[in-house]
């Protein structure tokens, strides 16, 4: 597969901080792909998140992303148009007094001419779905529209990945679910990559790939199947089991013979009715 | 204590072009003792509600009673400070909040304003660092220096300190990592039972709101929408999607279920453990 991302044995200390908050990581992010980012709190995601774009660089090792690299001074525009990055809080990124406004900003800051402009707002805005909202003032949104019109700003500037750093966990259940059907029709139509950081196990779960972060160390890697099924990997990551894991184990517990822990309710209910 | 919220009105920047109406006739009656779910989605008037119960905002119309005290639109000045000290809250990440040199001082800082001595702030302030299961030495450590998780708990610990008969919780895990969030959520539920609090949860955890409450209030525009133990609650899937929620995951599981097999198991199993004992119990009988 196609590398978007390559980070290479990055090591991160903040100011002023004696152990690193990142240890020797080694990330590769495929093109095209969804990758959840799973660890306790401290574990070192957001940091990594924002080591993908330039926010912060690495003291040792390197980030690279497509063919530049952040260690290069003049490479950091184009990687940060690249990498589009949701934060956590939706009040905290809505700068424009309007929807419009607020997607214009970025493009007016990457230069684009007017009619250009135009031409993207309105296009960006349809793909999240919020154009009947595009005069609209942030404080009559939602915190998940809040969020999908961060998603437009992004889109705006034609990215080919979008980092969500626990992009809904301020969110009510509907504006979670709002966000990330959103972003997984970007990613399963237009392929553009996404990086999940997030605490939500069920969103893990439907992920191309999953990495636990643990202690500032990556500490697995590889398909929710797998990952999934590793309990004590999980818990001495500060994670728990999703759902219908537990459920499939207290249903052993119960003497059901399953053959194996399962990961949706749906293949649950299933299992449990060839038993019935 | 008992809390009687009565026609409760709110109407944000009263009086200029910008008002706007937060809450509209709610009538809510809490039993001390209770644990108390308040669900809703984002701008139903759940962090609304509960401001009042504490004097932080005040009704356009209606009334609160609070124990012995009575907030009611209109109404004379009162000193808020008992009311205050008996009912705490914990608000959205409320570590933001914390400001002092050391947690030791950070927590002793509510106690000392209600008058309490140094000595027995200091005390407290022992005594609730166990409490919110940290160990005594990081009383004397910045509050800056700990971890987001740690910072949480510290802040918890400062309410705690009050000592407080009525505990309004608003998100309380928001941001944690799941096994914090089991931790913090176990805390408080110990210490409802233990110390026979009162508890208001504000959550968008439907399945924290099963698990834990003895009744649940779900806030829809503004207003009083249900109100009901969780079975009751959780039975009406429809009426939930409509105010923008959803039913818990073992009440989603049990609907798959009753669907596939043509059962017809009650939606009440609100942990997983009961869950698995009545679908076993069902599959057995079935097996028979």
């Amino acid at each position: 597969m196609e590398n978007i991302i390559s980070v290479k044995d990055v090591t991160f200390y903040y100011p002023g901080e004696e152990s690193a908050t990142l240890k020797n990581v080694s990330l590769d992010v495929y093109k095209g792909e969804w990758l959840s980012i799973v660890g306790h709190n401290g574990s070192g995601k957001s940091t990594l998140a924002k080591l993908l774009n330039g926010l912060l660089f690495p003291n040792e090792g390197t980030v690279n992303v497509a063919d530049f690299t952040t260690a290069n001074q003049e490479d950091i525009w184009e990687i940060r148009r690249q990498v589009g990055m949701v934060f956590q809080n939706p009040d905290n990124q809505f700068v424009g007094t309007s929807v419009q406004d607020d997607i214009a900003f970025g493009l007016e800051n990457f230069g684009v001419p007017r009619t250009e402009m135009v031409k993207r707002i309105h296009e960006s805005i349809e793909r999240v779905g919020m154009q009947a909202y595009l005069n609209q003032e942030p404080h009559h949104l939602s915190g998940g529209q809040k969020q999908r019109v961060a998603i437009a700003g992004i889109l705006a500037q034609k990215p080919s990945v979008i980092v969500l750093d626990e992009a809904t966990s301020m969110l009510d259940p509907i504006g979670r679910v709002e966000v990330i059907e959103t972003v997984r029709e970007l990613n399963e139509k237009e392929g553009i990559t996404v990086i999940s950081i997030t605490h939500d196990l069920e969103e893990a779960l439907s992920a191309d790939r999953v990495v636990v972060m643990k202690m500032g160390e990556k500490a697995a890697e590889g398909k929710p199947d797998d990952i999934f099924q590793q309990r004590e990997l999980l818990k001495s990551a500060g994670l728990d089991l999703p759902f219908s894991l537990k459920l499939s184990e207290a249903l052993r517990q119960e003497g059901i013979e399953l053959k194996k822990g399962y990961l949706t309710q749906e293949e649950l209910v299933n299992a449990l009715w060839t038993l019935a | 204590m008992d809390i009687s919220v009565k026609r409760l009105e709110h109407r944000y920047m009263q009086g200029t072009p910008f008002e706007r109406r937060a809450l509209h006739d709610v009538n809510l009656h809490v039993a001390d003792g209770t644990f108390l779910a308040l669900i809703g989605h984002t701008g139903s008037g759940k962090s609304t509600l509960i401001q009042h119960l504490n004097g932080l905002l005040k009704p356009s119309a209606g009334s609160i009673q609070m124990g012995e005290m009575v907030l009611e639109a209109g109404g004379k000045k009162q000193d808020l400070k008992p009311l205050r000290k008996k009912a705490g809250i914990v608000f959205q990440y409320p570590e933001h909040q914390l400001f002092e040199e050391t947690v030791e001082k950070d927590i002793m800082f509510g106690p000392l304003n209600f008058g309490v001595s140094a000595d027995e702030a200091k005390e407290t302030a022992k005594k609730v660092i166990e409490l919110v299961g940290l160990p005594e030495s990081v009383l004397s450590k910045s509050p800056f220096d700990l971890s987001g998780g740690q910072m949480r708990r510290v802040a918890i610990a400062g309410v705690l300190a009050m000592n407080p008969e009525v505990l309004i919780l608003d998100e309380p895990t928001a941001g944690l990592d799941p096994a914090g969030r089991v931790e913090i959520m176990e805390l408080f539920y110990d210490l409802h039972k233990k110390n026979n609090l009162t508890t208001l949860l504000v959550t968008h955890s439907m399945e924290d709101a099963s698990k834990y409450a003895d009744d649940i209030a779900v806030m829809h525009k503004g207003e009083l929408y249900l109100h009901g133990k969780p079975s009751e609650i959780f039975n009406q899937r429809e009426a939930l999607q409509q105010a923008g929620l959803d039913v818990p995951e073992t009440v989603q599981f049990l609907l798959k279920w009753n669907e596939k097999s043509g059962q017809n198991l009650t939606l009440s199993a609100f942990t997983i453990d009961e869950l698995a004992r009545r679908l076993s119990e069902s599959l057995k009988k079935r097996g028979k």
